[in-house]
């Protein structure tokens, strides 16, 4: 068992294989070997380690992406952004939460699960004009309305489709 | 930022590398759309190539070859996109040093070029010999080198087509005599033709009954389409054991043995050929049809008919040539059609025309669902959708010359021409470029980047043999024509990817010629010769 400490102060203690999938644990317990001392993580709340463990027990014991799949990968392949019923369910989460979890992936480095939180991510903004993708993500128009006209005119070619 | 700063996190406070993985998700129209939210946004697109180089494909319909990898990382590959777009645009290629033709295998008779290999048969040897001009030295040092290699058959010169994607040879030869069939077919390597093709089911195949005689076969009614694991051979106008002249469109499973098929439909076919690998064009005297290979090789299923424009009467369509010189893997990309038609008239006049009808692929695929949400599914007694419904948003004509192969030749959504009429004498002519991607059109009309000497053509242009038809032209498909300052004396012209090469005869030796310098027979006892040049828009 692993022992866990979010920058909350909260405690988690969580089977080894469940929190390999962290490739940065991972490489941490190898370099440190067993041990009983907690690991702090900084930069992850309670609330979104409790979701990150969520995922890594639900998807234990698959095959970690190895760095040379990630290279083979093309660029259709990349861009679809299909995602497991179960992923999904997982992730329709608040927006805030969706972003936490995507930052705490990231420096977990758990690349299935931060694929999971970009493709949604991604899946929102498709389909949308620029002000439903503002409006959603509570953006502001900062372009002046000259800026505004002259990218609406660069981007004439991608409309009407 | 003004903004004031919401104690939440938002998607903008997400690190970069963050967003840009995000983003590439998105494919190059979602892109180009996200740039026009926000500053963040459309500068973290813009410092990236990762995420303009899909923006380009799209923009340029272009063909994502190669992938990114190892050797060629997205950085490279969006700057050499943008490089050689650019060099279309102006008209700016560099020349490669003209490659000489070996004397030995000059000839005006026998040959095929395709996708940048020349095929010459060497008259009174039996050698077919494959001649394909390389730029020696990518870094631009204009030398060229000719790879040379011979296919040694014998008999008669076969009837022959081939695929560099497949890297395919198929021979069409006359059957051992005795055998029940007429003709065999061989499946080559094309860089070994003495090999079999390694992924070939059967080195040989059988096709076409006894009572067809070989003999009487017209090299130019045998037409050939090589397309994946497809190869379909068409025989109009044999004779069968009867003397009736009859028509067989079969199509194989190269990769299979013995898995063929025969088309016979309703209407004398005029010609054929591969769309996608599931779909085929085929053209009669008035339509043209989709067949689906879906069910292949059970069965060939007609998805649509499409009315080619009515002529007056005494005209009518005589000779259709679609001309598609597009190696295989642009083909799983949108491109031009170009259908070639030679329209005479009764025996009694001489008025003959040629026109080249332009249309998209990519229209003809999504018109099949028109179709069939007109008339059902369709069937040989259904009707086709009028000329008038499609052909006139959807094409465009030009001018042809079935004599001329400097005319209409397409590569993707580019066509290429040499300008004005050669006759007689081989004279310089301008290289004209043509660019139907319809993005480059809508930013052309939007007045976006710098115009060169560039021109957007819109509208119907070929009035002069209008009066041949019954119905309006079509004058959709409009296009930026550039034209070169340079003059080329070419008889033959192809385009592969970003390189054009030409290929001409020297006449010095015909115009030293004391008598007669008008007369073309002349020519052929003139000692000529003939070179490749290559013209890299890289």
């Amino acid at each position: 068992m692993v022992h866990l400490v979010t920058s909350d102060n909260v405690e988690f203690v969580v089977d080894k294989e469940v929190v390999e999938r962290s490739v940065l644990i991972k490489n941490m317990l190898e370099d440190v070997g067993e041990t009983d001392q907690s690991i702090p993580l900084a930069n992850v709340s309670s609330a979104v380690l409790r979701k990150v463990i969520e995922y890594c027990e639900h998807h234990r014991g698959e095959p970690l992406p190895s760095a040379d799949a990630d290279q083979n990968q093309d660029e259709t392949r990349k861009r679809t952004t299909d995602i497991s019923e179960w992923d999904q369910k997982f992730i329709t989460v608040d927006q805030e939460m969706l972003f936490e979890i995507i930052l705490a992936a990231n420096y977990l480095d758990i690349k299935s699960l931060l694929d999971v939180g970009c493709k949604t991510v991604a899946n929102m903004i498709k389909g949308k004009t620029p002000d439903e993708i503002r409006r959603l993500f509570n953006i502001v128009n900062d372009f002046t309305p000259e800026e505004e006209a002259q990218i609406k005119k660069e981007n004439e070619w991608a409309e009407d489709r | 930022m003004n903004q004031v700063r919401h104690a939440t996190l938002e998607l903008l406070d997400l690190p970069v590398e963050i967003l840009v993985y995000i983003l590439s998700h998105l494919d190059g129209y979602e892109l180009a759309r996200a740039r026009q939210v926000c500053h963040d946004i459309r500068h973290t697109i813009d410092s990236s190539s990762e995420l303009l180089y899909p923006i380009d494909l799209k923009y340029f319909n272009s063909i994502p070859v190669p992938s990114p990898g190892p050797d060629h990382t997205v950085s490279s590959l969006h700057k050499s996109l943008r490089q050689s777009e650019s060099a279309w645009q102006k008209a700016e290629y560099f020349k490669s040093n003209p490659v000489s033709i070996p004397h030995a295998y000059i000839t005006h008779d026998v040959f095929m070029w395709s996708c940048g290999i020349l095929a010459l048969d060497v008259q009174n040897e039996n050698r077919l010999r494959f001649l394909q001009p390389q730029v020696t030295d990518p870094d631009h040092s204009n030398s060229t080198s000719l790879r040379e290699w011979d296919y040694q058959f014998d008999g008669e010169f076969p009837l022959c087509d081939f695929s560099p994607t497949q890297n395919l040879l198929v021979c069409l030869v006359e059957a051992s005599p005795g055998e029940s069939h007429a003709c065999d077919i061989i499946f080559r390597s094309l860089s070994e033709p003495d090999e079999v093709h390694p992924e070939a089911g059967s080195a040989v195949v059988k096709t076409i009954d006894k009572e067809v005689d070989f003999e009487s076969l017209d090299p130019s009614t045998v037409s050939f389409s090589i397309f994946g694991n497809y190869c379909g051979i068409l025989f109009s106008e044999v004779l069968n054991a009867d003397s009736d002249p009859v028509e067989i469109l079969q199509i194989w499973n190269w990769k299979s043995k013995d898995v063929s098929l025969c088309l016979k439909p309703a209407h004398e076919i005029l010609h054929f050929s591969f769309l996608t690998n599931e779909t085929i064009l085929v053209v009669n005297s008035e339509e043209l049809l989709l067949y689906s290979l879906v069910d292949f090789p059970n069965a060939l299923h007609l998805t649509a008919k499409f009315s080619l424009p009515a002529l007056r009467t005494p005209f009518e369509y005589e000779t259709i040539r679609i001309k598609d010189s597009i190696s295989s893997h642009s083909r799983m990309h949108d491109h031009i059609i170009n259908i070639n038609m030679k329209i005479v008239g009764d025996r009694h006049s001489v008025a003959s025309s040629c026109v080249a009808l332009y249309v998209e692929r990519n229209t003809l695929l999504e018109l099949q669902s028109a179709y069939t949400r007109r008339y059902g599914k369709a069937s040989d007694s259904s009707p086709s959708l009028p000329w008038s419904e499609w052909g006139l948003k959807h094409t465009r004509f030009f001018r042809g010359d079935l004599l001329d192969s400097c005319k209409n030749v397409v590569f993707g959504l580019r066509a290429v021409s040499f300008l004005g009429s050669q006759i007689m004498h081989p004279l310089p002519r301008p290289l004209c470029i043509r660019d139907f991607n319809p993005h480059r059109v809508a930013d052309f009309k939007a007045g976006n980047g710098i115009r060169w000497n560039q021109q957007l053509i819109e509208g119907n242009l070929l009035d002069s043999s209008a009066d041949m038809f019954l119905e309006p032209l079509g004058s959709g498909l409009p296009y930026i024509e550039t034209i070169t300052e340079e003059e080329f004396l070419g008889s033959e012209l192809i385009v592969e990817g970003n390189k054009v090469m030409v290929l001409s005869f020297d006449f010095v030796g015909r115009l030293k010629s004391p008598t007669l310098p008008d007369d073309p027979h002349i020519v052929e006892n003139e000692p000529v010769s003939q070179s490749i040049e290559i013209l890299n828009f890289d």
